[in-house]
């Protein structure tokens, strides 16, 4: 089953409110792009999956859309929250089929190793039609297919794909992708404050592994082998 | 934030324009269109800062690496 | 790109064009693949594929006349394939059992067949499965006509009567020992008729003929004087069983388009034997000799070794030069259908933007194409499409745009002619890529050119290859206007270049404009130096943009003899010379596909290279192949270490471009000044290890000189209490430089030197 919950990566950006909207690559203004593509009305239903402390949430119910959050853990929502928020793993959601006019994932795709689950529920809550936005790191360059073991222990990037994979799963679980962009730049500036806020990118290396071993092999390998980028995604449902 | 080693470095420093001995202030450093705070010495008469060497070769050249890496 | 266009290109690429065989064969049995399976042992997919074209093909393998031969590609290296005898081997080894056909419902048309030979039991099987009704008339007891002329050994009468009763069981009629005569002929009930009966001088609806007594029968139709009678077969053509077939089936085909009242004529392309436009190169390949054939025919080891000498005819020239083309898995007709589904797509996903992205628009495609297709300039008229149509990703170029935008800012960008005027007679033009890799080469030339060319102005600045490479037009254009109105106003110069891109793109937006290489002027005028030496072999690299500027490419072979320098020619060289990976920007669409096609190229020859683009060096550089480039042999010293150096990255490509026109404005602007520089008076004391260390981090010793000078003069600077050493900054452009020194006597030691491209608030 996926895990949706958020690593330490990100619990470690939102200590640091005040330069950022929400805590991760691109902020609201790169949600608020990928949302711009979906062709949504006010009052559309809506299920914010991995919604973790809720930023988007509650831009989602201020922009009048009937959104409720999805998340497996409650400890990233501030407490005393008002929001309408479903406990609840990704691969199981308790809501009946063809209930959403839209799904958004952001950053939390690529958390699980189990991303055709996942897309496969997506695809059972959306009505024909409906929309999938999704926001995640991804693969951007391989220049050998060895090169992705790296990941393996890096929690929040074991599941990071190829633009062609994920391709190949949005297909596979019913989808029509309608607009795909890069936003490598935006993942980059993110880094960027990492580096500065933690040290060095070793450092960072070290936040996301398991162990110094695997720390090693993704300094490695990151940058030369394999290229991480960042993307939005938009995609409708057959039907 | 603090800084152990820019605590060491603080009493060591004077602006060779002004005589003033520097102080520890955020400047805001910038790369190709974003910008991210760091704690740095600064002479606050003459507003200039001190980037150390192990800033310039550390941190900082990782990220002008990382922003340029296409 | 429209539908006619897309069709225009598609035709262009000959790739599915029929094989030789199968084109020259009157029914296109697909021989290649009949062959393909054999060579694989597979003699029931063999036998499939013959039984799917001939109705009879047991009665053809061993009577074939084989016009498949003809045209073989295998004919002048070791033999033609023989198709019959492997046609043969596969009826032996299969089953040969044929199924029985679908037959469309019927029709009560009804059509009478004369001539039980060959071509009328081939008409009469195809309109019966048309399902009309079909009588056949012999004049004979029996049905088969001149095929029971065979000896027994070669066609045993089993096999004729096993094959005809196949066809006729489907549901003929069949009248033997009959002969139609004009009486007869009132008798009968017809809609349509089919004449087959040979040589015979029968003609029951006294037809016209011609002066020899032949029939008068339209060769395209098969229709006869009469509106619904239809001959062929070997009435009309000496006996052949294949041709007796084809005639069979293509009258059938009138017919069934006479009774449906439909046009006899309508796209009728390529019936019947044709010349294909399919070209397959066969000098690489090495002579086979034909497999000994005895009257018994192949065992079944036979043939599969003469299986295995078929070519497979395909054309896939420019597939096999290109790793693009390659990379796809596909070629030219397949990616040009694709890329146009590509542009029409309103909605979804444009997954073709990689590929058409990712080609280098090199041009060697047409090089080595039979019909001159350039996937170069599809990809480039597609881009244009795209970016006008706003399809384009605003990402996809950007890198590169604002690499041009940043040369031909006014601040980097320069126009400068010697002494009071304000014209010159020849410009230098070293183009931005050069001044960018190698700034110090930039005042060098520019003397040594000088020295031949009086009154040399030089313009540093980008030619706009970048816009035109991203299919950015009216950028492009706009560029090319603003090089325009100065070289106007600086009097028509002749434009001196050292870069083949830019070359390409002044001579393609400004054809009027008079240009030389600065290699033919060193030619001419004996610029290279002599007794240059290499220790290695080193093998000419032709830049891309160098096909067909053999003005160019001669000027670098003779000025590497000039210099004494042994070199060699790559196999593709010159005018088949491949891409770095540079051009079109496909380094930015697609690195891992420039990965392989910098591989392909380093790996081609086991010299080291020298070339005379400066990108090609640097990647070939970077990939770990040693590369020279020309003014390296020129101006360099330690060519071992040139040859392996890896070339600047962006923010020292930027800074070299500032320090150039710095350079040069020294050089010809201020030469009534002192040639020295005031901060060069700061006289240095390093230890080895800094020296070594400034080296690493790409620190001049004139960038330490002017940090120390702006701080003595400024006093802008940081004092250590417990040192006494001073730290200083200094920003001459984008990099900012730090020095930490001391004043010892008449020198200045350097403590440490280190540099960052970010910048502070507060100056640095």
């Amino acid at each position: 089953m996926p895990e949706c919950a958020r690593c330490s990566l990100f619990q470690l950006e939102s200590e640091n409110e005040t330069c950022l909207h929400v805590n991760r690559p691109g902020g609201l203004e790169l949600t608020k792009a990928a949302l711009a593509s979906a062709n949504l009305t006010a009052g559309a239903s809506m299920l914010d999956a991995a919604c973790g402390s809720g930023t988007t949430l509650r831009y989602l119910r201020e922009q009048g859309f009937k959104a409720q959050g999805l998340d497996l853990s409650m400890e990233m929502l501030k407490p005393g929250s008002e929001l309408p928020l479903i406990q609840a793993n990704c691969g199981q959601v308790p809501l009946p089929s063809a209930s959403q006019d839209a799904v958004l994932m952001e950053c939390a795709l690529s958390l699980s190793n189990e991303a055709e689950n996942t897309l496969e529920e997506f695809g059972r809550l959306l009505r024909p039609g409906g929309w999938l936005v999704v926001t995640d790191i991804y693969i951007r360059e391989l220049k050998d297919p060895q090169a992705r073991n790296c990941l393996a222990g890096a929690s929040c990037l074991s599941g990071a794909q190829t633009e062609a994979q994920l391709r190949g799963q949005m297909k596979n679980a019913g989808f029509a992708i309608c607009a795909w962009r890069d936003q490598t730049p935006a993942f980059k500036q993110w880094l960027a404050r990492m580096v500065f806020k933690l040290g060095s990118l070793d450092a960072f290396y070290q936040q996301l592994s398991s162990c110094e071993g695997s720390a090693r092999e993704l300094a490695d390998t990151l940058g030369s082998q394999l290229k991480l980028g960042y993307y939005w995604m938009t995609a409708q449902k057959a039907g | 934030m603090s800084n152990p080693s820019l605590e060491s470095l603080k009493g060591q420093w004077t602006c060779g324009k002004c005589g003033s001995l520097l102080e520890v202030a955020s400047v805001n450093v910038s790369y190709l269109g974003s910008g991210y705070p760091v704690d740095l010495l600064v002479c606050k008469n003459c507003k200039r800062p001190l980037v150390p060497a192990e800033l310039a070769l550390g941190k900082m050249l990782e990220v002008e690496k990382l922003m340029e890496d296409k | 790109m429209d539908q006619t266009r897309l069709r225009e290109l598609e035709d262009q690429c000959i790739q599915e064009c029929a094989p030789p065989c199968a084109a020259h064969c009157p029914v296109h049995v697909d021989v290649r693949a009949l062959t393909s399976a054999v060579a694989g042992g597979d003699f029931q997919s063999a036998f499939k594929t013959l039984s799917k074209t001939i109705p009879f093909p047991e009665i053809i393998a061993r009577t074939c006349d084989q016009p498949c031969q003809a045209a073989c590609y295998r004919k002048t290296v070791g033999g033609d394939i023989q198709v019959a005898a492997l046609e043969l081997t596969s009826i032996q080894h299969s089953d040969h059992l044929i199924a029985k056909p679908m037959l469309l419902p019927r029709r009560d048309a009804r059509v009478l067949i004369i001539g039980g030979g060959l071509s009328g039991l081939t008409a009469a099987f195809e309109l019966v499965k048309k399902g009309y009704q079909v009588a056949l008339y012999e004049r004979e007891n029996r049905l088969g006509g001149r095929l029971w002329n065979y000896p027994e050994d070669q066609l045993h009468g089993d096999v004729i009567q096993r094959e005809i009763e196949r066809i006729v069981d489907l549901g003929v009629k069949v009248h033997t020992n009959t002969e139609v005569t004009p009486l007869l002929v009132t008798t009968l009930q017809f809609d349509a008729c089919y004449l087959g009966t040979g040589n015979s001088a029968s003609n029951p609806f006294n037809l016209l003929t011609n002066p020899d007594h032949t029939l008068q029968v339209n060769m395209d139709t098969f229709q006869t004087s009469q509106a619904n009678v239809f001959a062929g077969g070997s009435l009309l053509h000496t006996p052949s069983t294949i041709f007796s077939v084809s005639d069979g089936r293509r009258a059938a085909i009138s017919i069934d388009r006479f009774l449906q009242n439909v046009s006899l004529t309508a796209s009728r392309v390529n019936e019947g034997a044709y010349d294909t436009r399919l070209i397959t190169n066969i000098s690489k390949v090495e002579k086979v000799e034909t497999i000994p054939l005895f009257k018994a025919g192949y065992s079944a080891k036979d043939a599969i070794e003469e299986a295995k000498r078929c070519l497979q005819c395909d054309c896939m020239e420019c597939v096999k030069v290109c790793e693009y083309l390659k990379h796809y898995g596909s070629y030219p007709r397949k990616y040009v259908r694709e890329i146009y589904n590509n542009l029409s797509i309103i909605m979804r996903t444009r997954t073709s933007n990689k590929m058409i992205n990712s080609c280098t628009q090199c041009g060697l495609c047409a090089e080595v194409c039979p019909s001159d297709l350039n996937m170069g300039e599809v990809t480039h008229e597609v881009r244009q499409t795209m970016v006008k149509t706003n399809k384009m990703p605003p990402s996809a170029h950007d890198f590169a745009l604002r690499d041009m935008a940043f040369s031909n800012d006014p601040r980097v960008a320069l126009t400068l002619v010697p002494g009071e005027g304000s014209t010159c007679d020849a410009l230098f033009f070293p183009g931005c890529q050069l001044t960018a890799s190698n700034p110090e080469y930039i005042p060098q030339l520019y003397q040594s050119l000088a020295s031949a060319l009086p009154n040399l102005g030089v313009m540093l600045r980008c030619c706009g290859a970048p816009a035109d490479w991203s299919g950015e037009e009216n950028l492009f254009t706009q560029t090319m206007q603003e090089f325009k109105t100065q070289w106007l106003a600086l009097g028509k110069p002749k434009l001196v270049l050292a870069c083949t891109s830019c070359l390409r793109m002044f001579s393609t937006a400004l054809p009027e404009m008079e240009t030389i290489s600065a290699w033919q002027v060193f030619e001419e005028h004996n610029l290279f130096p002599t007794g240059r030496q290499y220790t290695r072999p080193l093998a000419i690299h032709d830049p891309c943009t160098s096909r067909h500027v053999e003005a160019w490419q001669d000027a670098v072979r003779s000025g590497l003899d000039a210099m004494g320098i042994v070199h060699h020619e790559l196999e593709m060289s010159r005018d088949l010379t491949e891409c770095c990976g540079y051009g079109g920007v496909a380094w930015l669409a697609h690195p891992e596909l420039v990965h392989d096609i910098l591989n392909r190229r380093a790996s081609e020859d086991n010299a080291d290279y020298l070339t005379y683009c400066v990108m090609c060096r640097d990647l070939l550089a970077g990939k770990g192949k040693s590369t020279l480039h020309l003014l390296d042999l020129v101006y360099g010293k330690d060519l071992d270490q040139l040859a392996r150096r890896k070339g600047p990255d962006y923010s020292q490509r930027h800074e070299n471009r500032l320090r150039a026109k710095q350079k040069m404005i020294k050089l010809i602007a201020e030469r009534d000044q002192p040639m020295t520089e005031s901060y060069e008076s700061y006289m240095l004391l390093l230890t080895p290890e800094l020296r070594a260390t400034l080296e690493d981090r790409l620190i001049l010793i004139e960038d330490v000189q002017k940090v120390i000078e702006h701080a003595e003069t400024t006093g802008e600077s940081f004092k250590n209490q417990q040192t006494g050493h001073t730290l200083a900054f200094y920003k001459p452009n984008l990099i900012t430089y730090w020095v930490e020194y001391s004043h010892e006597g008449d020198t200045w030691k350097v403590h440490n030197a280190y540099s960052h491209r970010m910048e502070l608030e507060g100056g640095a």
